[in-house]
């Protein structure tokens, strides 16, 4: 039953991400400076938003098993924090190509890719932190504790382009002074819909394995006992 | 936009150079959205590869599990 949600909720993901590719193709105007390189907006920012929601929830989850010491709580935030990840690196890539041909260089030190990269980094020292520690209460409780800590960045990244004004990246067009035509904008929140719900595939699938995990851990540990 | 017009200048990336493609960005555009699902579909792909390795390592364990208890029962 639970597969079969999830393979409905990818079909219907990926029909929509033809239905949007479609209009984002074929029916929306190039943007007048950048021509059709401007396109990449239309998973660039979506991927980021929903990187920032899943680091969110994985913070969230990781207060809750701080609070509760539910193991489950550990497994959403693991599983919220490498989805999240996944999404932030498309982000990072796809704005560096943008930023390649748009900018002249696909890198630049300024506040807004900077932290990103500085989050990416936090999160990717989650996850390695989480091999490094054996004993599943301990890795739960480091690994809540870092995951708190990191979402701090998160906040540093959506407001840096406010708080450090002198910067290539754009203004944003979400509390910010960015412009947007009606019918990108449209468009960015009707992409941002696939997206979610692929990171909603995903994650059940990372939190179905994080409970194989656990299993797999027991059953080492009742084969050692005997 | 046509669909032989972005059909063609998809093409136009393996090699050829079309002024107008160019002129319009479609090189990087394209290169941005197989980025964009690389990074996803890389994900995806190594998450399977994960859950098919947990899965063998449990089927194993249960079996030697099992063994192992009838063992201990006799």
């Amino acid at each position: 039953m639970r597969e079969r949600i999830l393979i409905l909720l990818a079909g219907i993901a990926a029909g929509l991400l033809a239905h949007n590719l479609f209009i984002i193709l074929l029916q929306l105007p190039d943007e007048r400076l950048q021509g059709a390189v401007f396109r990449v907006i239309f998973f660039h920012v979506p991927d980021a938003w929903t990187a920032f929601l899943l680091f969110f929830a994985a913070m969230v989850a990781s207060i809750l098993y701080l609070a509760t010491g539910n193991l489950r709580y550990d497994a959403f935030a693991v599983a919220s924090t490498e989805v999240g990840l996944a999404f932030a690196l498309a982000n990072l890539v796809t704005g560096m190509i943008w930023g390649a041909n748009i900018w002249g260089t696909p890198w630049t030190w300024d506040a807004r890719l900077t932290s990103m990269l500085i989050g990416c980094l936090l999160y990717a020292g989650y996850l390695m932190l989480r091999h490094a520690v054996e004993d599943p209460t301990e890795r739960a409780k480091n690994a809540a504790v870092l995951s708190i800590i990191a979402f701090a960045d998160v906040p540093i990244i959506f407001f840096s382009i406010r708080w450090w004004r002198r910067m290539l990246h754009p203004e944003p067009v979400v509390w910010g002074g960015g412009f947007m035509s009606p019918d990108y904008w449209r468009m960015l929140f009707l992409n941002w819909a696939p997206l979610l719900l692929l990171a909603a595939v995903l994650l059940a699938i990372r939190m179905r394995q994080e409970e194989q995990q656990r299993e797999l851990e027991a059953l080492r540990r009742r084969a050692h006992a005997l | 936009m046509a669909l032989r017009d972005v059909a063609l200048s998809f093409l136009q990336v393996a090699g050829e150079y079309s002024p107008e493609a160019y002129g319009r960005n479609f090189r990087a555009l394209f290169w941005g959205l197989l980025a964009a699902w690389v990074a996803l579909c890389a994900y995806l792909v190594w998450l399977v590869a994960r859950e098919r390795q947990i899965k063998r390592q449990l089927e194993s364990l249960r079996r030697m599990v099992e063994v192992r208890e009838e063992e201990a029962q006799k």
